[in-house]
């Protein structure tokens, strides 16, 4: 068995992967309302084990930057994180950690160790204000 | 001398005539800020924070200066940004308030609102004439959100600057 899903598993951080769905159609734009799933623990139901995953994660490091917009200066910091390997997990999902959503921004394929599924990368954004 | 800056006509004009802008279902009002531009709030803060649909900002001119014939007086044309910005709320779910339909709504508006002022009161100091000359639109994924922006150039023409 790889070595790099035990280790995530032992030492990474809490993280709660929320679903990204798409909903009904607008009327007027005829884009669907986007949703996530969200892991609630508190209240702990079937519907928690469809909607989201919790997991753990090691983070690599951590990059902001700042650009300004017109409306005011909007600050972008990204992470890049490793999510044990069997984990599923989509461009455009949500990664609620410590308390703060981030957006997968992009994810990689899987790395297989000695045929056995070892870890994946995971670029994320931050979206909470 | 001009007495009053330009940018001040512009914003207390349009932030006064502008009306109501409503959300998608046309009954529920969206909150409007009108600010000068390249003030110290964060983007986010404005929108998720203080709970702003649209934020209208005011920002400095590109200017020339014109003389149509020898010994006519010269004249100014300050081409001012004033930029609607609008995201799409809530952040998840149903939208309430769409940022692209958004953007129309204040654009009709706002066209009406340039018009009401588009030209300075008789013997008025600065005299000016007042209109939208274009209006740029785009939209940007940044910091995880989707970014509407639409700049309109109104073109403050005036004797004296």
């Amino acid at each position: 068995m790889s070595f790099a899903t035990p280790l995530i598993l032992s030492v990474g951080e809490t993280v709660y992967i929320q679903t990204r769905a798409l909903g009904a159609r607008n009327a007027t734009t005829n884009q669907p309302a986007v949703t996530y799933g969200s892991f609630d623990p508190d209240d702990f139901d079937e519907d928690d084990f469809f909607v989201s995953v919790k997991t753990k994660i090691i983070m690599n490091h951590i990059q902001t930057s700042e650009q300004d917009l017109h409306g005011g200066r909007i600050s972008m910091e990204r992470q890049q994180g490793f999510l044990p390997g069997d984990v599923a997990v989509n461009h455009m999902d949500r990664l609620e950690y410590h308390s703060i959503l981030y957006e997968v921004e992009s994810t990689e394929t899987p790395e297989y160790h000695l045929g056995e599924v070892g870890f994946q990368k995971v670029n994320l954004v931050r979206v909470s204000p | 001398m001009a007495t009053t800056d330009p940018l001040t006509t512009i914003y207390t004009g349009i932030s006064g005539a502008l009306g109501d802008i409503h959300k998608d279902d046309g009954a529920a009002h969206a909150s409007v800020l009108h600010i000068w531009e390249y003030g110290p709030e964060a983007f986010k803060h404005l929108f998720y924070d203080e709970d702003y649909d649209v934020v209208i900002t005011y920002g400095l001119p590109q200017s020339r200066s014109q003389r149509l014939i020898q010994d006519v007086p010269l004249h100014f044309q300050m081409a001012y940004p004033v930029t609607v910005t609008s995201v799409d709320k809530p952040m998840e779910g149903v939208l309430l308030c769409t940022g692209m339909r958004m953007q129309y709504k204040v654009t009709y508006a706002l066209r009406a609102a340039v018009a009401s002022i588009a030209q300075s009161a008789p013997a008025a100091v600065p005299a000016y004439t007042l209109a939208v000359k274009s209006d740029s639109s785009t939209y940007k994924r940044v910091g995880g959100l989707y970014v509407y922006e639409t700049v309109h150039t109104l073109e403050y023409e005036t004797d004296n600057g």
